[in-house]
């Protein structure tokens, strides 16, 4: 309870701060409005037939890009999310105050990420909506559990590069270059915009171990293909590796990064 | 609380943490083989020169410095191993007026700081009432914190304090900057802190007055813990007269440490 109403109270922040200029929910629906027709039109380009390496995804274009965007910007928010919060409470000179209060180090975390992490994904559902609505995308024989799973382990990995980004910021007191480049990346190797089927075989490989990979092929089979969990067994289990490495690694950095700021006094520095 | 034989030595980072931006080069010792008792309900005050260690030690009792050596306890809770549950009986206001939300009102400051303590959204709204009505804030409560004045920040720093119910209060420099008529509405929110709420409360200051008002007051200099006063004992002349001596032979600002890896 105390945990909920720990996490209730920085959403109520964020929500009362992003009310104080509107400018920026503004843009984030306008961004989806333009970029939806945007790749639909794209998406008329390319016909089915003509191009194989859709085909495992059903060959239209348009439902294979719109769920890529839409599922990236979630990860990437969930993954940028902790660090510019804190970055940004170094800027203001809130951060210590927050260490301060008798919130744990994960509860401090996600409450950091909450607000972004929220409104990323009020936009992927947006993009989804009018992917449906709008453009016509069929999901008659979604797996809407089997995206939802690999969603939420994407997740997890994502944040969890996020805290190593967010430790980062913390020693360093300077937005961390890790996670645009692991953003970057991932999505040139991922297959946001299109399969890494089309990548040279050496990126193909490299793209193997890259989270995005898995995630979206695990999403993109289990809405546009209705794959069930057993099809989607391969995928599943490597997210559940990578978060089950990564996350336990993140958490110790982070509280690590906490201790080296509490050792030198640099909790009130900026 | 009690402390003993604590210390605090901010060492210069080894590479590659040193590319977080300039240090010193040498060990800088804060504070230095500092034992101390405070009683429940006491209001010690504690003076010394810019540098003397006063904020660092505010610091290493809510947790937000880990000290380098010795170790501390406040209402029974060990400073290090117990971190968590120090914080949940400390309230810590600082001087710095940034710790702050300024387009957030004062009350949606503190309700969100309720929150980090737990409380549910009406416990929280109570509890934030009850806070500013303390510090005399209730009818600015609702403008944001960037339209108030310094003296409005400093006693709501103290507000804030106050959201945990915590029975050991501290308190950085909160006079600092205040005109003289809301320096000595702060003295008397402490006085009642102290004597009517029973808290224990432990201030940094730089003005005499303020020291002499305290049970006992300590004097640090170059982070270490010269002399204990009781002003009711030496008067505030007493108190000038003898800060100023201990004072006066000490350099006073905390020295790189010789010797020291």
């Amino acid at each position: 309870m105390s945990v909920l109403n720990q996490l209730r109270a920085f959403l109520r922040r964020d929500y009362l701060l992003a009310s104080y200029s509107r400018l920026a929910l503004t843009w984030q629906v306008f961004t989806v409005v333009l970029v939806a027709p945007t790749l639909y039109y794209l998406g008329r380009l390319i016909r089915p037939a003509a191009s194989p390496h859709l085909a495992p995804y059903g060959g239209d274009y348009f439902a294979f890009a719109i769920l890529g965007v839409a599922l990236f910007g979630l990860l990437a928010a969930s993954m940028a999310a902790a660090a510019a919060a804190i970055r940004q409470e170094q800027m203001v000179g809130t951060l210590e105050m927050l260490v301060a209060a008798p919130v744990s180090l994960p509860t401090l975390a996600a409450g950091l990420s909450l607000w972004s992490v929220l409104l990323a994904a009020a936009q992927t559902f947006l993009y989804l909506t009018l992917g449906v609505v709008v453009f016509g995308i069929d999901l008659g024989r979604a797996n809407l559990a089997g995206a939802a799973l690999a969603l939420l382990l994407a997740v997890a990995i994502f944040a969890a590069v996020g805290l190593f980004a967010a430790a980062f910021v913390l020693v360093y007191r300077h937005s961390d270059p890790f996670s645009s480049i692991f953003a970057g990346l991932s999505a040139l190797l991922g297959g946001v915009l299109y399969p890494p089927s089309v990548l040279p075989p050496v990126l193909r490989l490299v793209a193997e171990f890259v989270p995005l990979t898995h995630a979206l092929r695990a999403v993109r089979l289990a809405v546009l293909e209705g794959a069930g969990l057993a099809a989607l067994r391969r995928e599943l289990l490597v997210l559940l590796l990578f978060a089950a490495v990564l996350l336990p690694l993140a958490g110790v950095l982070f509280r690590g990064a906490v201790q080296y700021a509490r050792r030198a006094g640099t909790l009130s520095a900026y | 609380m009690e402390t003993w034989n604590l210390g605090k030595t901010f060492r210069p980072p080894t590479w590659p943490l040193s590319l977080a931006g300039r240090v010193s080069k040498r060990p800088v010792r804060a504070l230095a083989g500092l034992s101390l008792r405070v009683e429940p309900g006491e209001v010690f005050g504690l003076m010394g020169p810019n540098g003397a260690g006063k904020t660092t030690l505010l610091k290493v009792l809510a947790t937000l410095l880990l000290p380098s050596e010795g170790g501390g306890r406040v209402d029974g809770a060990d400073l290090v191993r117990q971190a968590g549950l120090v914080r949940r009986r400390v309230g810590l206001a600082t001087g710095d007026e940034r710790t702050f939300y300024w387009r957030l009102t004062g009350r949606e400051n503190l309700e969100f700081f309720s929150g980090l303590r737990g409380l549910s959204p009406a416990a929280a709204r109570r509890r934030t009432d009850a806070v500013l009505g303390s510090v005399d804030l209730v009818e600015q409560a609702d403008e944001i914190v960037g339209r108030y004045s310094t003296g409005m920040r400093q006693r709501l720093a103290i507000a804030r304090a106050l959201l945990g119910d915590p029975p050991v209060v501290l308190l950085d420099e909160p006079t600092r900057s205040l005109d003289p008529v809301a320096a000595d509405r702060v003295q008397v929110l402490i006085r009642r802190l102290s004597r009517d709420e029973g808290r224990t409360v432990i201030l940094a200051t730089h003005q005499l007055g303020e020291a002499a008002a305290c049970d006992r007051v300590g004097v640090l200099v170059a982070g270490t813990l010269r002399e204990v006063l009781v002003p009711q004992a030496v008067g505030e002349e007493g108190l000038r007269r003898r800060y100023h001596a201990l004072v006066e032979v000490a350099d006073e600002r905390p020295q790189p440490v010789a010797g020291l890896p």
